[in-house]
């Protein structure tokens, strides 16, 4: 049964083991259509593996993949997929113009079709006034533009950015993100691997987390803050008492050198904290709150510290 | 027809490789050499007093039978290393991953290089081939007893080694590729000598051994098959002997078998690609 037309990716039950080393163990992942979707994971995750196996260069050793409904083994799923790998090599002595024309070849397209596409693709990657220099002289920053370009060649209803802002300057991983939010608007699924979690942050609807081939977390980056908040202050006065019942509602909470930090699920455990240390003499002189950010939740998933 | 873009895109790029570029140059120099060395040669054989007639068609022969050769081994060289990186190099690289993502069947892929690449190595051994006998016909009136066969025969083995090196090159890195494939065709070589010198000692185990190394790689039998078109005859079946000459030329059987081999390499390559993880 083809998955429903309202998820662009999908995959069940996915293993892969490379020899003895298992790179993803039971992952169960669903990329709804129209969204941004965020992959994120430390080195060795097995993300690159997971959107290896959605493409098919990869084969899962168990489970299923489906792309745009279609097994992914499937080359007819891949005719509306676009693509940039993460480090890309290229055929350098190709001109701009010409490395498009290939890459439109090989998704089927008629000469009139690509004649016409060429020019709009460059427009939108900035590279109108470079259809004719070879790629061997283009920047590295050009040449992921370029990377760019072959991937939306074939207006894709699914684009698979691996690492996209790579190489970029501040204004290039701009006019990048602005792009991604500009072909959600258009309606195409975006899966975005990026280490960059700003990025991330700033452009995905969803995210997930992997790490050692598993799901660890996935959800909306806005319900990142709802599950827990981080809170500073500015203190004197610290009592033992204080602490103690202070610690009762939050374990973490660390004071030292007038500075304070910790950490509840919610608004009303920050009241009950500050009333908990108030009334046992603490001196309270400011207090923040802070809204735990992706790379927060990424830094403690990496490092084990979340319970 | 994407195999059909791959093999035409895979010829553009093999053309500008540095190794093409590099065999160019040093083509152009050797046959600007040889057609001076053939010049001179043939001269002397008129005119020298020293020389035997009956001997100056087997020297004019051996002459030929040299830039054959030559050809033959610019040509082997040239198809290992411009293959040799094809799909592991590529795989090692990234630049295959772009590629293979699109709707592109993984057999497409290795058809298609292997065309393209067959073809450029194919056009420029039957290039140079024919050069060769072209030099001798014009300045010695000898172009051997088939001289089309020899050509043919040649481009065969050209596309017999690079079909070998694509195979390889699905299992193993292009260094190794290289090297590997590059002594396989060593040792069909020596094999080819073995049957050779079996032939003139009436040893067949020397002989059988020679054909069973050329049933597992027939590279060589298609360079002896070259010459054997190529070499002087004096008025009976048998060539007259020389250093380069074929005393028991190959089974015309083994251009067949040559392209069975290149199918069963490239049958082999595709179903390796197929469950390759890349």
């Amino acid at each position: 049964m083809p998955q429903e037309a309202t998820t662009a990716v999908a995959l069940r039950g996915v293993r892969k083991v490379f020899g003895r080393r298992v790179a993803v163990e039971g992952l169960d992942l669903r990329v709804p259509s129209g969204t941004v979707f965020g992959l994120l994971g430390p080195n060795g995750a097995g993300k690159t593996t997971c959107i290896k196996m959605m493409l098919g260069l990869v084969r899962p050793t168990a489970g299923s993949v489906e792309l745009l409904g279609l097994p992914s083994s499937d080359t007819k799923a891949r005719a509306r997929v676009g693509f940039l790998p993460e480090q890309f090599r290229f055929h350098e002595w190709l001109t701009a113009a010409e490395f498009l024309d290939l890459h439109g070849r090989l998704y089927g397209m008629s000469p009139k079709a690509r004649r016409e596409r060429i020019p709009d693709v460059l427009e939108r990657v900035g590279l109108s006034q470079r259809a004719g220099s070879q790629l061997r002289t283009f920047s590295k920053g050009m040449l992921q533009r370029i990377g760019l370009a072959q991937a939306i060649m074939n207006d894709p209803k699914l684009l698979i950015l691996d690492e996209p802002t790579s190489g970029l300057d501040p204004v290039g991983r701009r006019e990048v993100r602005d792009l991604i939010v500009e072909l959600r608007a258009q309606g195409v699924t975006v899966l975005l691997n990026s280490h960059i979690l700003s990025d991330i942050e700033r452009v995905c609807d969803l995210v997930a987390i992997l790490d050692l081939g598993r799901l660890v977390w996935s959800g909306r980056p806005d319900d990142l803050g709802s599950d827990r908040i981080v809170v500073t202050g500015e203190v004197d006065q610290v009592s033992s008492a204080g602490l103690e019942a202070a610690r009762k509602l939050a374990p973490d909470l660390d004071a030292r050198d007038g500075r304070m930090t910790f950490t509840v699920a919610d608004r009303d455990a920050v009241s009950q904290v500050v009333w908990a240390l108030v009334t046992h003499g603490v001196r309270l002189y400011e207090l923040r709150q802070q809204r735990r950010s992706l790379e927060d939740l990424f830094v403690n998933i990496v490092e084990g510290r979340d319970a | 027809m994407k195999w059909l873009v791959l093999a035409k895109f895979t010829f553009h790029e093999a053309i500008r490789k540095r190794i093409v570029l590099a065999a160019a140059v040093m083509t152009v120099l050797f046959l600007a050499l040889y057609a001076l060395g053939t010049h001179f040669a043939v001269r002397e054989l008129e005119t020298s007093p020293l020389i035997v007639p009956s001997v100056k068609p087997l020297l004019i022969s051996q002459l030929l039978l040299t830039g054959i050769w030559l050809t033959s081994m610019a040509g082997s060289l040239l198809a290992i290393f411009s293959a040799a990186g094809t799909i592991s190099g590529e795989v090692e690289n990234s630049t295959l991953h772009a590629i293979a993502a699109k709707p592109v069947a993984r057999w497409e892929i290795v058809v298609g290089k292997w065309l393209g690449l067959a073809g450029m190595a194919a056009a420029y051994t039957a290039i140079v081939a024919t050069i060769v006998i072209g030099i001798v016909w014009l300045r010695a009136g000898f172009a051997g007893t088939s001289p089309l066969v020899a050509v043919l025969a040649l481009a065969m083995q050209t596309i017999v080694l690079l079909s070998l090196t694509v195979l390889a090159s699905a299992w193993l890195p292009s260094l190794a590729t290289g090297i590997g494939v590059f002594l396989l065709h060593a040792i069909a070589m020596a094999g080819g000598v073995e049957e050779q010198l079996g032939f003139i000692l009436k040893n067949q185990t020397m002989q059988d051994a020679g054909v069973w190394i050329s049933i597992a790689v027939p590279s060589d039998a298609m360079e002896k098959l070259a010459a054997a078109a190529l070499q002087a005859t004096s008025g009976s079946t048998l060539p007259m002997p020389g250093p380069l000459s074929v005393l028991a030329p190959p089974s015309p059987w083994m251009v067949g078998y040559a392209g069975l081999y290149v199918v069963f390499c490239l049958l082999v390559a595709v179903l390796r690609f197929e469950g390759k993880d890349l």
